[in-house]
């Protein structure tokens, strides 16, 4: 089921005899054996190679769509997440800021976090000069902030973003952020 | 680039470790060797940010380990301003040291935890005597943490009270402070969250172009290397398979390796097409017979399988070792 060439030959193998790729393949393949309904992946293809990555999303798209289960992908990369994903939910320091359909959510994002994350990324298609980097610094686990957790980083800042936590605000139907200053559509 | 020498000429390097396979009963195993690096060629003009690109194990790392004398070349030549340093001894390498520097991935483990930012950013100031009067160094020392965008006042400060993009700024600092005409970053970005990678990347950039010093960077990022370099070579088991301008590589790739890499990226803006399962890399203490790359190659036929293709020039400053190279950029035209 996850492609394992050889497979009668490979079950007496100890993990140390298999490759990056087939070894995440033989953890899928634990994760699929009591046919769940929900496969939560963590990072699943992090520790690969771009090559073999690209092999292992395949394999996962490919098995949900035959077994119907549900995928949870937990990644800090924005490709994977868009090539696999249907649905995405943006989280900052403990909290979802914004959730839409993959395709709407870069299409139409809202929170000015999912922006600056999106441009922060230097990509293999295209050229530009400058990377426009979020300000500031990733904040420790110990710090307290009030208002919303972003607002020292943050660009468009205003009144109440250091005081009030913002609530999650419809902007389409699924299509939620927090943000007292939302970004306009093709912002 | 220009006509003038280039300030580094790498020619036919090759690194190699000898190390004994498993045992499989009482007496130790065989010796083996595994060629890290297997006869690597390029050049780099002054002020030329050249990026080196590959997948764990392609011995990417072990080129700029090796340039900086971290580990004993085999044979090969590496003419830094046309000495060859690979053939100085260490002594007579030391000069040198100043000129050539680098940045390594993990800004934490390169920082002595014990020493503050001024102790660690005056060593090298003090051991290549660029500074005579304490005051001498401690105005360098503020100077160079102003350029990398660190207040001074942190002098005082030690390194586990600082953040991984503030670290690796430090990490900067340290090698900007002596004046390098050669910096080798070895995955400088990779550690950091997206968001401060870019504030580095921005930050090297900025750096590179004001001081004119040329710089090889590596990395596994393909996005990154496009950002920062402006040619950008190519690894797979121990060898460049393809070389060439930025553009040419991203746009036109005349390996079929590159081709690979490139069509594996996850995107967010689709319309990637999905790439077939070509396998995995195979290890560089057994690579395979002709052109390494031959197992995984949807163009291969008997002659990548029997005979190693060396790099062929393609004109334009891009050359690749592909058998099939010619092919390739004809469909791509």
């Amino acid at each position: 089921m996850v492609r394992i060439p050889d497979p009668a030959g490979r079950i007496d193998s100890f993990p140390h005899q298999l490759s990056g790729g087939q070894r995440q393949r033989v953890m899928i393949a634990m994760a699929l054996a009591g046919s769940p309904r929900l496969l939560i992946a963590d990072e699943p293809t992090t520790a690969l190679d771009v090559t073999v990555q690209a092999q292992i999303l395949k394999l996962i798209v490919e098995l949900q769509k035959e077994t119907g289960m549900g995928v949870m992908l937990i990644s800090h990369d924005l490709g994977v997440i868009a090539e696999t994903c249907d649905r995405i939910a943006v989280m900052y320091r403990g909290r979802v800021v914004e959730t839409a359909g993959a395709h709407e959510l870069f299409q139409d994002m809202r929170h000015p976090y999912t922006r600056g994350l999106l441009d922060s990324i230097p990509e293999a298609d295209e050229d530009v000069d400058r990377l426009s980097a979020i300000p500031g610094r990733v904040p420790t686990l110990d710090e307290t902030i009030t208002g919303c957790a972003f607002h020292p980083r943050c660009a468009r800042r205003g009144a109440g973003c250091d005081s009030d936590q913002p609530s999650l605000t419809a902007f389409a139907p699924a299509h939620f952020a927090r943000c007292h200053y939302p970004l306009e559509p093709d912002a | 680039m220009t006509d003038a020498a280039p300030l580094l000429q790498v020619r036919d390097l090759k690194t190699h470790f000898t190390f004994r396979a498993p045992s499989t009963g009482v007496l130790p195993g065989p010796k083996r060797i595994l060629k890290a690096v297997d006869g690597v060629s390029f050049d780099l003009a002054e002020g030329e940010v050249l990026g080196i690109v590959g997948e764990s194990g392609c011995g990417k790392s072990t080129v700029g380990r090796t340039l900086t004398k971290l580990e004993p070349a085999t044979s090969g030549e590496a003419r830094f301003r046309g000495r060859d340093i690979l053939a100085l001894s260490a002594g007579a390498f030391r000069p040198l040291r100043r000129e050539i520097q680098m940045i390594f991935q993990d800004p934490f483990a390169s920082l002595n935890p014990r020493l503050t930012i001024e102790q660690t950013l005056a060593e090298p100031v003090r051991i290549h005597g660029l500074a005579r009067t304490r005051e001498e160094v401690r105005a360098r020392i503020a100077d160079t943490l102003v350029k990398v965008g660190l207040d001074p006042k942190v002098m005082t400060r030690y390194p586990h009270e600082f953040s991984g993009g503030q670290r690796q700024r430090i990490g900067i600092a340290r090698v900007m402070i002596v004046e390098p005409r050669l910096v080798i970053a070895d995955e400088a970005v990779s550690a950091l969250d997206v968001s401060i990678q870019a504030q580095v990347l921005n930050l090297i950039k900025d750096l590179q172009r004001d001081s004119g010093i040329s710089m090889l960077f590596i990395s596994h990022d393909l996005g990154v290397v496009r950002h920062i370099s402006d040619r950008v070579a190519v690894m797979y088991l121990g060898r460049i398979v393809e070389t060439a301008p930025k553009a040419a590589i991203f746009e036109k790739p005349a390996h079929p390796y590159t081709r690979l890499l490139l069509a594996s990226i996850p995107r967010i803006r689709p319309g990637r097409q999905p790439v077939a399962d070509l396998g995995e890399p195979a290890s560089a203490a057994s690579p395979p017979s002709g052109c390494a790359f031959h197992p995984r190659c949807p163009l291969a036929t008997d002659i990548c399988r029997s005979t190693r293709p060396d790099p062929v020039d393609l004109g334009n400053g891009r050359s690749s070792a592909c058998h099939h190279a010619g092919q390739l950029l004809g469909e791509a035209a």
